[in-house]
Parts: structure tokens; C-alpha cells; sequence
């Protein structure tokens, strides 16, 4: 079995256990992005969620999904693609996400959630106002605020994995964040 | 200078710069696939006015959503507006309009009061 497999595996588990509102598996795009967010705002709606966490559960959504899209790694096997879930736990939302990355990406972006996660909401506040007014828009079109921002909106720590394919040049990242219920 | 008006959609916010009201308008969600391109003919018409422009303008924003590329864009933009306030011609205020509801927009909006020197009210819609 390899590392991809046993992560599907995983997130199978998930599906079994939790309350999915939300699984999207495949290529992402603008498109894409705005239908599965569509879906999501409805699901909301309908189950009685409080507006504000509609609107951070929104907010952090986005920034996962445009993660997505704007670092697409073509690995040439169309089989296997990102993926995205929404759950609803007791008293919070799970938002995950699995995607490729390449080697050489992947210490900055294990040292920017690091870095995220060691901060208290002043420490995140201080990083989100230094880094947007010394950011460049990059050439995929980020701030790089996205981790800073979804910290700052769910109050949570994030956690990742990144799984080894064999002999490949990239691994499979998985990203998770929760947002408080309440 | 002429009126430059953009229709919103699900994710671009609708903007209306107005040069004979002196009103300039932004709402809705922000969240274009590629915010440079998007917010560009924005800068270019600050640019104009920062040339032909002159009075009173009110740069009114009720974002009901932006995600954190549109965040330093919307940035950008009232860093222009100082500029041009500064130089004297046009006298900028900005008013941003939040949903009571909705916290992290009134903090977002404070945070750029903090930063812009302009007069600057955010007041809930």
C-alpha cells in the first residue's frame, strides 16, 4: 500500500465517523471554488448555524481552497487529486485539506504554520499587520496571510502531516484546522 | 476622469468611483482568482484623480467579505488615498460599514483606521 492509499484510508475513516457536510475530491479551480463554497454557505444555513461562525467558516475556507488551487502540483496522475472535507463535530467544524507538495516547499511551509502556531491572538495580530504591509502579492497571486488569518479566525491551533510517496519528489500534505461551534 | 463602475459577482465586489458625487464605493465579497488583475483599473483611476481630481471625496466601503490577497489590495488602496489626501487637492474621508453581527469585520476595519493617516469612521451598517 502506498503512503496516498492509506491516506484515503484516513479520510474514509472520517467519513464513517463524523458528520460530513462537505467532501470535495478533485482538480480545483476558481469555479470550482465558488460552488463548493455555494454548497457549504446553503448546508449552513439550513442546519441553523450562528452567522459569525457561518462567516469564519466561510472566511477560512476560502484561504484553504485558494491554498489549494493556487499551489496545484501536477504530479501526472489525474487518478489522484486534492482533497477537501467540512465536519461537524460535538461543538466545532473540522476543515481539512490534502494536496501535493513538492520537497523543496514544504520546510516553508511547515515553518509558517509553526511560526502561526506559537502565537497568542496579540503575537497574530502584530504578524498579520507587519507581514501585509511588507507582502508583495505573489506570483500566484497570495499575501502570504493566509495561516495567519485562518488562526486568527478559528482561535486554533492548525496540524499537518506530510505523508512520504516513495521515490517521489513530493509528499502529500494534510492540513487541518477546527472553528469553534459556539 | 470618468465614472468607473463594476458590476459585483459571487466573488468580485461591485465598485463605483464616482467623480462628479465625489463618492466612492466598494461592496460585496472580495475574492477574485487574481486580485492584482482585479484592483488594477481601481489604482488607475486613483491615479487620475490624484492628477485631475479636487474637493471633498468619501471613499465608502461595505465589504461583507475579503479574503487576506484582497486584504493587502484594500490596503494598498487606502495608502493611495492618504497619498493623494496629503498632497492637498482632494480631502478623503473613508467610512466603512460593517454588519453588527459580524466582529472580525469591525476589528479588519480597525486595523486600517490604525494604519492610514485619513479621516477614517467605521460605523455598523
Amino acid at each position: 500500500m502506498t503512503a496516498t492509499d492509506s491516506n484515503y484510508g484516513d479520510i474514509q475513516d472520517i467519513m464513517d465517523k463524523e458528520n460530513v457536510i462537505m467532501v470535495y475530491n478533485g482538480s480545483f479551480s476558481q469555479d470550482i471554488i465558488k460552488s463548493i463554497l455555494k454548497y457549504v454557505e446553503n448546508e449552513l444555513a439550513e442546519q441553523g448555524v450562528e452567522e459569525l461562525v457561518k462567516r469564519r467558516i466561510f472566511n477560512v475556507m476560502v484561504e484553504m481552497l485558494q491554498n489549494i488551487d493556487k499551489h496545484q502540483l501536477d504530479i501526472g496522475d489525474e487518478s489522484i487529486s486534492p482533497v477537501f472535507l467540512l465536519t461537524a463535530e460535538e461543538d466545532s467544524f473540522g476543515l481539512i485539506t490534502g494536496n501535493f507538495i513538492a520537497n523543496d516547499k514544504i520546510d516553508n511551509v511547515q515553518n509558517k504554520i509553526d511560526t502561526v502556531n506559537a502565537l497568542d491572538a496579540d503575537g497574530l495580530k502584530a504578524l498579520y499587520k507587519e507581514t501585509r504591509l511588507n507582502s508583495r502579492i505573489s506570483d500566484v497571486g497570495g499575501a502570504g496571510l493566509g495561516f495567519i488569518d485562518m488562526a486568527r479566525k478559528t482561535g486554533n491551533k492548525m496540524e499537518y502531516s506530510f505523508l512520504d510517496i516513495e521515490n517521489k519528489d513530493f509528499k502529500y500534505f494534510i492540513f487541518k484546522t477546527k472553528l469553534n461551534s459556539n | 476622469m470618468d465614472r468607473l463602475v463594476i458590476e459585483g459577482t459571487e466573488d468580485t465586489p461591485s465598485i463605483d468611483l464616482n467623480p462628479d458625487s465625489k463618492v466612492l464605493a466598494i461592496s460585496g465579497r472580495s475574492l477574485p482568482e487574481d486580485v492584482t488583475d482585479f484592483y488594477q483599473p481601481v489604482l488607475d483611476w486613483l491615479d487620475e484623480m490624484e492628477s485631475d481630481g479636487s474637493g471633498e471625496y468619501t471613499f465608502n466601503c461595505s465589504l461583507e467579505y475579503f479574503n487576506t490577497a484582497s486584504s493587502k489590495l484594500i490596503l494598498d488602496i487606502l495608502m493611495r488615498l492618504e497619498d493623494i489626501h496629503m498632497e492637498g487637492n482632494c480631502q478623503i474621508k473613508v467610512v466603512w460599514k460593517f454588519d453588527p453581527v459580524d466582529i472580525d469585520m469591525q476589528e479588519a476595519a480597525e486595523e486600517y483606521a490604525e494604519l492610514v493617516e485619513i479621516p477614517f469612521e467605521v460605523i455598523p451598517m
